[in-house]
């Protein structure tokens, strides 16, 4: 019994002790296991040249920062593992919403939602040097990103996403000229701009609110696809040669005019003229005053930045381990959480600024460029940077999720080694002796290993399109310069216009034939977004898996009458799955439709001598073999999908030069080529409702002669069909209050439907514009971007299904059969070779 | 005198031709459409804020006073596409040992064999051991080198397993794991090379070998050696000679393809790159192009004495 009692008071000292030893160390004992080597080694055609993350702009630098940098809150799987969530990482908990402490600060009223955030930071959170990392390091870092003198190119970060900082572009700004919003803003809604109400500063500047009145000639604004510049330069204004002149005169290198009297009254004679008048005068004479206020359509205020102090910033340190973000617009949920599921551009400030460097007034930073000018603060250090060589990275010891108990077990790989090796040749052959762990599959490379149990398939979130500009002014003007190819042919372009040709062309492209030849790891695509997009993030559901989503595919493709029992399709599953967009009979019929139409349109002449020419454009700054592949097997589709039809013999096409890898679309803008293939939009996966900007909104499209603020969409809400621009129910699912009227009766209704709105009518609204994008055939989608990559046989992924965010586990999650020399005496005894087939 | 002369005027004619050469580049690169493409999400103001603050949107003859006046103090400013604010000399000097290295590499290896292959053809001409070099000659200069530096990796690398696939940059150019990672692309450079050398020292060795003094040397009483030695290879060294130097000065330029497919982090891809990019990278391009073009025209300065070097009956400048 005395003994026993010994015993229990021996237990009960031993667990206190324990206990608070426990408590002092709980992020002190790390719980990673060095004992072996484990070294994940990849290649990639190209390595950075620098991860600064306020300033990169090529994707490569997340090769380094993926894994030497962390974010406030993360991706990890979901308890099933077949999903995601969003959880802190170097953040302690999740947002804690304070907009009532706020009120009367950051522009917060009592009515004020979602607006004020606490971040709790977690308190050992440390540099890959040692050094704490605390609130202020975050808002130092902001401070410096926002630096005016540098304009860094992730400077917008805080302000030009969901996540808008208050202040932040103010800051950003100060002191720069720029051009904010169109002049009409300054003027109440429905009411046109009064010119006469403008007042002119000493130099004769008009201005309006103390903001000058400004054109860009470059730019048609609201009023159409083309700047004055681009009329100007087709001939349109050839008998305006003086207005013309003036305002070329006036333009900055920009091409922006600050207006005076004198050149308000050029900019006005330049709109009647390409109205079809002589003047101004001789326009109002005809549509009375508008023809004196239409310019409003392609003037903005413009403006110089007053000078903004930092502290009226709405990003701050409350105290050492918490920040509070101020936002001018209300973000809540998921989005919020997204939003803030970055390092909010989180640097060593120390060695930032030693990196700093003013020469003549030009700022630049040399931060992140090598290992010297570099400190980070991820599961790995950065310890090897050879440009265009190779990367090291070895496991930060200081990282906080080594002493955190939910990453026991993760993060087995002890170093990552990149090297950059241009030839996916060579990457292959060294994948195959052992010295890579993973090897993303070429075209060349399908037939050998499309088979293969180490073969893994990605779909990626972009769609491939066949992009067409039907502009038919533009494409006259493009007929009249152009030189046929058959000398004395007639060129024949506007046939483009036509919705039954373009339509033609869609059915005549095997679809399947199209991805197996030019992208052996895509598939088909039957819509304007593929399956990856997710719709309604907070449950991880896919867009195209939504009932509207699936009824804009079917509606899109004629198959709506077609489903049902009885029908030839018993569900609406069954019907997309026999979608193939290849229909060449059909093609045939629209082909003799458009060249009906065209006759009738007087756009093909009578007798036998004249062309349809069509230019494909080749994006890219050099020849490439699917650019050059695609051109060919178009060419030979559509060529002999024409035989038999009225156009057979009639149907050429050329292949532009290189155009470029960023500026390729102003070339069917400016309608210098006829097509695009290959081409699309990326990124933003989990928000298609912010993607379908690029598919509307003039500064975008790749058909800015579809004039979306004017054409008229009907969205079913609630039961309810209501009608609005196509412009405007984008502004609806970006937050802004539209009005639209109510088609089955009168009056109107106003609808917002941005982050916080219920997501079926942000779906209902999305699903309607997708359809208006498609029935324009302008943009034509063909194939789903997929990739394909052999795994490694030591490697082993956390799941086999890919899961957005987590992919198949990634390196915090893969765990490793061999440690490196094992994997070495393994290869060996292989012969030095492996069999991956 | 004359040939101090001379020097001096082909010194201000370099001068003034470098200064011409300059010119032109920066005003035609800068007359490229440098547009900034729209980028979905991005604030546009934000870039072109950038352009204004680099003087993008300055008068171009403003701009180029202002690459002269930083030129002057030695500095060629940062880099703006390339290399994100990383000094442009600074980057080239890093990266040109690597360059220079697989270049010197190379030029040891091959000019003596080529030279030694060019001789035996000559001296042992239309047996078969000139046939043999003769072909192997003809077909390896048809060949493009990429083809060669595919194969000399397969071989070496994946077949046999003696060398590694990329270059192991991590000790430096000049180390000796440098050295040996550096054998496959070396190999690659020199076939070329080697051919080259090869080619012209028979034809002119050939050529020599069958003039009249040759004869005459061999009458006065020279075994063939002598005459060989002494004689010909001494008049078919004059036009091989500055073909050598000109393969000395090169070492700079870079070889696009092989630096790329052995992964050495030379300048071979830099200026092509620099005018590739977009927007150009404007002070990467006036750096190469100025350095490029004084080796280039130095490099014709010193190949011109050295003839009268080679062949003092060659007087440089003299009337």
């Amino acid at each position: 019994m005395k003994n026993l009692k010994k015993i229990s008071i021996c237990l009960l000292v031993l667990s206190f002790v324990l206990t608070l030893t426990g408590c002092g160390n709980k992020h002190n004992k790390s719980y990673v296991d060095d004992n072996a080597k484990y070294t994940y080694r990849t290649a990639t055609d190209s390595l950075p040249t620098s991860w600064n993350n306020h300033t990169y702009q090529s994707n490569d630098a997340t090769t380094i920062l993926d894994y030497t940098e962390d974010a406030l809150y993360v991706f990890d799987y979901n308890e099933t593992k077949d999903g995601y969530q969003i959880v802190p990482s170097m953040a302690n908990a999740m947002p804690k919403d304070v907009t009532k402490e706020y009120v009367g600060k950051y522009g917060i009223t009592e009515d004020s939602e979602h607006q004020v955030y606490e971040i709790e930071l977690k308190t050992w959170l440390k540099y890959d040097n040692g050094d704490p990392i605390t609130a202020e390091d975050f808002i130092k870092s902001a401070q410096l990103l926002m630096n005016p003198k540098a304009a860094n190119y992730r400077a917008d970060n805080f302000y030009n996403g969901d996540l808008r900082v208050y202040g932040a572009e103010e800051y950003v700004k100060q002191g720069t000229y720029s051009l904010s919003e169109f002049v009409s803003a300054a003027f109440g809604d429905d009411e046109y701009v009064d010119p006469t109400t403008f007042t002119a500063t000493e130099d004769g500047h008009l201005q309006v609110n103390g903001a000058d009145v400004v054109i860009d000639l470059t730019s048609g604004g609201n009023w159409g696809s083309n700047g004055l510049s681009d009329y100007a330069g087709a001939g349109y204004l050839d008998n305006n040669q003086a207005d013309w002149a003036l305002l070329e005169g006036a333009a900055d290198e920009n091409g922006q005019v600050k207006l005076t009297a004198e050149t308000l009254k050029a900019v006005q004679n330049c709109i009647a003229a390409l109205q079809g008048y002589a003047d101004v005068e001789a326009y109002a004479a005809t549509r009375g005053d508008y023809a004196y206020q239409e310019f409003e359509e392609m003037a903005f205020l413009g403006k110089v930045w007053p000078e903004y102090s930092w502290d009226e910033v709405g990003y701050f340190a409350k105290d050492d381990h918490t920040l509070v973000l101020a936002l001018t617009k209300p973000l809540d949920g998921f989005y919020l959480n997204y939003s803030l599921g970055s390092n909010m551009n989180l640097v060593h400030v120390p060695t930032y600024e030693s990196c700093q460097s003013d020469n003549g007034g030009v700022y630049s930073n040399s931060y992140a460029t090598s290992v010297e000018t570099y400190v980070g603060y991820g599961p790995y250090k950065l310890t090897t940077y050879i440009d265009s060589s190779e990367v090291l990275m070895e496991r930060n010891t200081y990282w906080h999720g080594y002493y955190e108990e939910e990453h026991k077990g993760q993060y087995q790989a002890t170093a990552l080694s990149v090297k950059q090796v241009s030839e996916a040749a060579t990457r292959l052959e060294m994948f195959l002796k052992g010295e890579l762990d993973s090897y993303g599959l070429q075209a060349k490379d399908m037939d050998t290993y499309q088979g293969s149990d180490f073969t893994y398939y990605t779909e990626g979130d972009s769609t491939w399109f066949i992009a067409f500009n039907p502009d038919e002014e533009g494409l006259l003007n493009a007929e009249k310069t152009a030189t046929p190819v058959t000398a004395g042919n007639t060129v024949v372009k506007r046939i483009l216009c036509l919705k039954d040709f373009r339509k033609a062309l869609s059915f005549s492209v095997d679809r399947a034939a199209y991805e197996l030849a030019l992208d052996p790891t895509g598939s088909p695509a039957k819509a304007l977004y593929g399956n990856m997009i997710i719709s309604d993030p907070d449950k991880g559901t896919a867009y195209r898996t939504t009932e509207q989503a699936k009824q804009v595919v079917v509606d899109f493709w004629g198959l709506t009458d077609e489903i049902g029992e009885g029908k030839e399709y018993a569900t609406i599953d069954e019907a997309i799955e026999s979608i193939t967009g290849y229909d060449l009979e059909g093609a045939k019929q629209l082909f003799n439709a458009a060249y009906d139409e065209a006759v009738a349109a007087k756009y093909i002449p009578s007798g036998d001598n004249w062309e349809i020419q069509i230019i494909i454009g080749q994006p890219g700054s050099g020849s490439s073999a699917y650019y050059n592949n695609g051109y060919q097997l178009l060419k030979k589709v559509w060529t002999e999908a024409v035989e038999g039809t009225k156009l057979e013999g009639h149907i050429v096409f050329t292949q532009s030069q290189p155009l470029g890898s960023t500026n390729f679309a102003d070339y069917l803008k400016n309608n210098t080529i006829d097509l695009l293939f290959g081409v699309g939009w990326t990124g933003s996966a989990l928000n298609p409702y912010s993607l379908i900007q690029a598919y509307v909104d003039p500064n975008y499209q790749y058909d800015p002669a579809w004039d979306t603020s004017s054409e008229l969409l009907e969205v079913t809400i609630n039961g309810e069909k209501l009608s609005a621009p196509v412009y405007d129910w984008y502004l609806a699912l970006s937050g802004e209050t539209i009005t639209a009227n109510v088609v089955d009766g009168t009056g109107t209704k106003d609808v917002t439907a941005g982050t916080t709105a219920e997501n079926e009518l942000r779906l209902d609204i999305l699903a309607a514009m997708e359809g208006a994008v498609l029935q324009q055939y302008d943009m034509i989608p063909v194939g789903l971007k997929a990739t394909a990559s052999l795994r490694g046989m030591r490697v082993k992924y956390y799941t086999e299904e890919y899961v957005y965010g987590m992919g198949r586990g990634g390196v915090q999650y893969y765990t490793f059969a061999m440690n490196d020399d094992e994997w070495s005496n393994y290869v060996k005894e292989q012969g030095g070779t492996l069999d991956y087939k | 005198m004359y040939l101090f002369k001379y020097i001096l005027k082909r010194i201000v004619l370099m001068l003034f031709t470098f200064l011409v050469i300059i010119t032109m580049c920066f005003i035609f690169i800068k007359l490229l459409p440098n547009i900034p493409a729209e980028q979905f999400g991005k604030d546009m103001a934000l870039i072109l804020q950038r352009r204004e603050l680099l003087g993008y949107n300055l008068p171009i003859m403003q701009q180029y006073a202002r690459f002269w006046k930083y030129a002057f103090q030695g500095y060629f400013g940062t880099s703006e596409v390339l290399y994100l604010g990383q000094d442009v000399w600074s980057v080239f000097v890093q990266k040109l040992p690597f360059t220079v290295a697989v270049n010197v590499y190379s030029i040891l290896f091959s000019i003596p064999l080529g030279l030694v292959l060019g001789i035996v053809a000559a001296l042992k001409k239309n047996t078969w051991i000139d046939h043999l070099i003769s072909t192997s000659v003809m077909i390896v200069v048809s060949v493009p080198s990429f083809i060669y530096a595919f194969l000399v990796q397969y071989i070496l690398y994946f077949k046999l397993g003696w060398s590694s696939a990329t270059m192991n940059a991590t000790q430096g150019a000049f180390s000796w794991v440098g050295f040996t990672s550096m054998i496959p692309a070396v190999l690659s450079m020199s076939f070329g090379t080697i051919a080259g050398f090869a080619r012209y020292t028979r034809a002119e060795l050939t050529e020599v070998l069958t003039s009249e003094f040759m004869l005459l040397a061999r009458t006065k009483g020279l075994t063939k050696g002598q005459a060989t030695v002494r004689h010909a290879m001494r008049n078919a060294m004059v036009p091989i000679f500055p073909m050598i130097l000109g393969e000395f000065i090169s070492i700079m330029s870079g070889s696009l393809i092989i630096e790329q497919m052995f992964s050495i982090p030379g300048v071979g891809k830099l200026y092509v790159s620099s005018i590739q990019a977009t927007p150009p990278d404007y002070n990467f391009f006036m750096l190469l192009s100025g350095f490029y073009t004084l080796i280039g025209l130095v490099a014709g300065i010193v190949i011109d004495i050295s003839y009268s070097i080679i062949d003092p009956r060659i007087r440089m400048g003299a009337k």
